[in-house]
């Protein structure tokens, strides 16, 4: 897997995104890990615990969650992963790649900085 | 269910958008992968064959379903891999070899000349043409450009370094050893080789089933994607 910074261009597309001022944006594309993740591929696994925040820049993944026979598919421009971070709970459910994938993540400290704030807006 | 997608000749992954969304929302495990020289997959210099890249996205027994280019994939590995094959779906699927009609090989012939002249796009626009319904929208019709261009992209810079390599004898004479559940689909609006084709393999694969889809080209998945979902749906419950 290769890891690069992702580009400002690349999360302007993320609706989430849309709101934060330039400068923000900018400096969460530097601490933003762009990841290659092939078809079929796990990116995370329920249970686990949950340090990482993504968003999908290309590609489909599904979303499962033991027990639940219903899966939901994520396209560009959906994110994923704020649930663990932000109630500091495992992670609550597994998603894997369906098709060639490209993702990008953040940390936690990132995530507490820059992103957490977005989510509480919507509350 | 796992289910594995295999896109056609003109297309990669993204054909199978609405079947990935249907699938996986009835609880089915799906990886629809580009095929080397498609979408995101580069090619690599030297003997390439799509049957093993197919078999290694697969841990185990699943479905397997392949459109045209990607059906006929999916036929060599029922036959070559029988272990990792539990269903078989062949949607407007391919033959290796068949004897083309005066007017296909007249499309054929256009696509070429037109690659030859360097005109990626155009040939991509003739290739939409050919082979999707007279009545397709424009975003059918776009997409299918789209997904064309990118695999000349991808693919004509290496032609010339890349041998694909099948199983012999091919599935085309082996139909009869096909042992598992076949679900055969085609357009009414498919090209009259892919129609015969379809009537041959329903014919030839014991106990096949053949469904026509109305007023499908021979991309199906997004052409009519409810009408391909629930027979989908309905064949892997």
């Amino acid at each position: 897997m290769r890891h690069v910074p992702a580009t400002v261009h690349e999360l302007s597309r993320i609706g989430l995104l849309a709101g934060l001022p330039g400068e923000q944006l900018n400096k969460l594309a530097g601490r933003m890990a762009r990841e290659e993740v092939p078809a079929g591929a796990g990116v995370l696994e329920q249970g686990e615990p949950g340090d990482r925040f993504y968003v999908l820049l290309s590609g489909m993944l599904a979303v499962s969650q033991e027990g639940f026979g219903r899966r939901r598919v994520l396209r560009p421009g959906d994110y994923f992963g704020e649930v663990a971070l932000a109630m500091d709970i495992p992670r609550t459910a597994s998603v894997r790649a369906v098709t060639a994938a490209v993702v990008a993540s953040c940390d936690k400290a990132t995530f507490d900085e820059l992103l957490r704030p977005l989510f509480a807006e919507d509350e | 269910m796992d289910a594995l997608l295999l896109h056609a000749g003109i297309a990669d992954s993204r054909m199978w958008a609405p079947q990935v969304e249907a699938l996986e929302a009835a609880g089915h495990s799906v990886v629809a992968p580009d095929l080397p020289g498609y979408g995101d997959a580069a090619l690599e210099r030297g003997e390439l064959s799509y049957v093993d890249v197919a078999a290694s996205h697969l841990s185990g027994p699943a479905a397997v379903v392949g459109c045209s280019f990607g059906g006929r994939i999916a036929l060599e590995l029922a036959v070559d891999r029988p272990e990792l094959v539990e269903r078989l779906v062949l949607v407007g699927a391919g033959l290796g070899s068949w004897d083309w009609s005066e007017e296909t090989q007249a499309d054929f012939a256009e696509e070429e000349a037109l690659l030859e002249q360097g005109d990626l796009a155009g040939a991509a626009a003739q290739q939409a043409r050919m082979w999707l319904a007279p009545d397709a929208t424009v975003a059918a019709r776009e997409l299918t450009e789209a997904m064309t261009l990118r695999s000349y992209e991808q693919q004509l810079p290496m032609e010339e370094l890349v041998t694909a390599t099948w199983p012999q004898p091919p599935a085309a004479e082996r139909l009869a050893e096909i042992a598992v559940p076949t679900l055969v689909v085609v357009g009414t609006a498919d090209l009259a080789d892919i129609r015969a084709m379809a009537d041959r393999l329903a014919s030839h694969i014991p106990g096949a089933r053949l469904e026509r889809i109305e007023g499908a080209g021979h991309l199906p998945s997004f052409e009519r994607p409810d009408e391909l979902n629930r027979l989908l749906l309905d064949f892997l419950r």
